[in-house]
């Protein structure tokens, strides 16, 4: 680079040299040498033989010169953009380490949830169950425990949707702990946009809501299996994600196209149906189904139950709630898994709530007749009872 | 479950929204209680059970929060009934109480 500007500083010396010996012999030619490119051509000719102002060594040394500084250039350049192509190359091979980290970082904390817990009750054996506290007194102290146990610090079974996710190196883990994530984490107020889902959460008074990064990070920590669908969780102000007693809402997107709904429910129907059912869509503890704690209803384009289940293993049941907001292209379904027993109608009315919360794009409402939407392979009573 | 809870679901029913959010607000603010249940006030036990007809079978109990439950009818008394539900693998012994019961009906006939 210091070579380039001396050699362009000598040419230049050069040039004024050459303009000067010009301008004696015609301050016209000197005008023109400086003003035409090539000019100096015509008084080098002009004066070839004249000793005074003869220029043909200025020229030589000013060609000489300009194809040296040329060569210097185009070599600078091209050192320049050799650099640069060598920083983007650093650049993507950073970002696909970093996509790689986060692909294993996402799916990381999957590979035991499949596993029976060590305590699980053998198949066929017989467990004493009941409610006769639900609402009405206290539960052994025993089933209490259990029955609140933190939902942060559950090991559900997992659903059927994380069972072809891919598996991340068992050395790959995420590095927060459950206050950490929660702590990192931005709690959204106001309204939720999904514009690709076409439809907008409108966050109610008193409820708040993670989504992304802040989610997955909480749901890792947790050790809760991932989901596909989930698109967010929404909790009460005044729930603590990392207390013994959390509970949060699994706002979740089911992409399968228009859902035929019947009328209304027939909730014995329903349930005969649900004892049956194997391919259960919304997020659940996928327990035995013991009855529904709030029976199925529909109306208005949202259908809002409470099932209470028996996991595998365990000796208290626990309640799945569910509410479904059916949309032209697919459902909104909140649910809240494997809650205490008993906290039924808190529950179901979180649900029912959040569901009417959604806002549909124009264009994406539910109407009773598919108008050229998709349709989707299940019924409403399908879907609710797990049977397609 | 505190009993001030299902006496507020029970008070409002399924409303609007605006009414779903006081009720949670409720809910959730309201103070742990533990109300030990109430034996059958309503019943006499000196007279049979008019359910005793039912046990050994099959029945559907709605209950007075909405609930859905089937099973054989086990046993009843004036505080608890209780069904045997057959569940995939197990049977489970389920009680309920004889206060949150709205309907015991049998289905032995039913479609």
């Amino acid at each position: 680079m210091t070579w380039l500007f001396a050699l362009q500083l000598v040419l230049l010396v050069i040039g004024i040299a050459l303009v000067m010996r010009v301008w004696r012999a015609s301050a016209l030619d000197g005008v023109l040498c400086l003003i035409l490119p090539f000019y100096m051509i015509v008084p080098m000719i002009k004066h070839w033989r004249d000793p005074q102002h003869d220029i043909r060594y200025h020229v030589l040394l000013l060609v000489l010169g300009g194809m040296g500084a040329a060569w210097m250039q185009w070599n600078f350049a091209h050192h320049i953009l050799a650099d640069r192509i060598s920083e983007q190359q650093q650049r993507a091979h950073e970002a696909g380490q970093q996509v790689q980290t986060l692909h294993d970082y996402v799916y990381a904390g999957t590979q035991e949830d499949d596993r029976p817990a060590p305590d699980d009750t053998p198949e066929g054996e017989t467990v004493d169950l009941g409610r006769a506290g639900l609402g009405h007194t206290s539960p052994p102290p025993g089933e209490a425990a259990a029955a609140s146990a933190p939902v942060t610090a559950r090991t559900t079974v997992v659903a059927s949707d994380s069972a072809d996710m891919p598996r991340a190196p068992s050395s790959v883990r995420t590095t927060f702990t459950l206050p950490q994530a929660i702590a990192a984490a931005t709690f959204r107020r106001g309204a939720f946009e999904r514009s690709t889902m076409g439809f907008s959460i409108d966050i109610p008074e008193h409820f708040h809501l993670l989504a992304g990064n802040d989610m997955r990070r909480v749901e890792t920590a947790a050790q809760q299996p991932l989901d596909r669908h989930e698109v967010a969780w929404m909790m009460h102000e005044s729930v603590l994600l990392d207390a013994p007693t959390a509970w949060h809402v699994t706002v979740r997107w089911l992409s399968d196209g228009w859902v035929a709904a019947n009328g209304t429910f027939d909730a014995w129907q329903l349930l005969q149906d649900a004892r049956h059912g194997s391919a259960a869509k919304l997020a659940g503890s996928r327990g035995a189904l013991i009855g529904f704690a709030v029976a199925p209803s529909y109306s208005g384009g949202i259908a809002d139950w409470v099932e209470e289940r028996l996991p595998a293993g365990a000796t208290a049941s626990v309640l799945d709630c569910h509410a479904v907001r059916l949309g032209r292209r697919g459902v909104v379904e909140f649910s809240v898994v494997a809650a205490p027993a008993g906290s039924q109608a808190l529950c179901d009315m979180s649900v029912r709530l959040l569901a009417r919360s959604v806002r549909f794009e124009p264009g994406e409402e539910y109407s009773p007749a598919a108008v050229g939407a998709p349709r989707a392979p299940y019924t409403l009573g399908e879907l609710v009872a797990g049977t397609r | 479950m505190p009993l001030s809870a299902l006496f507020l679901v029970a008070l409002f029913g399924a409303g609007a929204p605006a009414d779903d959010a006081v009720r949670i607000e409720q809910l959730i603010h309201a103070p742990p209680a533990a109300v030990p249940a109430k034996p059958g006030a309503a019943r006499n036990a000196n007279k049979p059970d008019p359910d005793a007809a039912l046990l050994g079978k099959n029945v559907r109990v709605r209950t007075v929060d909405g609930g859905l439950y089937a099973g054989t009818l086990q046993s009843a008394d004036s505080a608890s009934i209780v069904l045997r539900i057959e569940l995939p693998g197990r049977a489970l012994n389920y009680a309920l109480p004889r206060q949150g019961v709205s309907i015991l009906e049998s289905v032995e006939n039913a479609p």
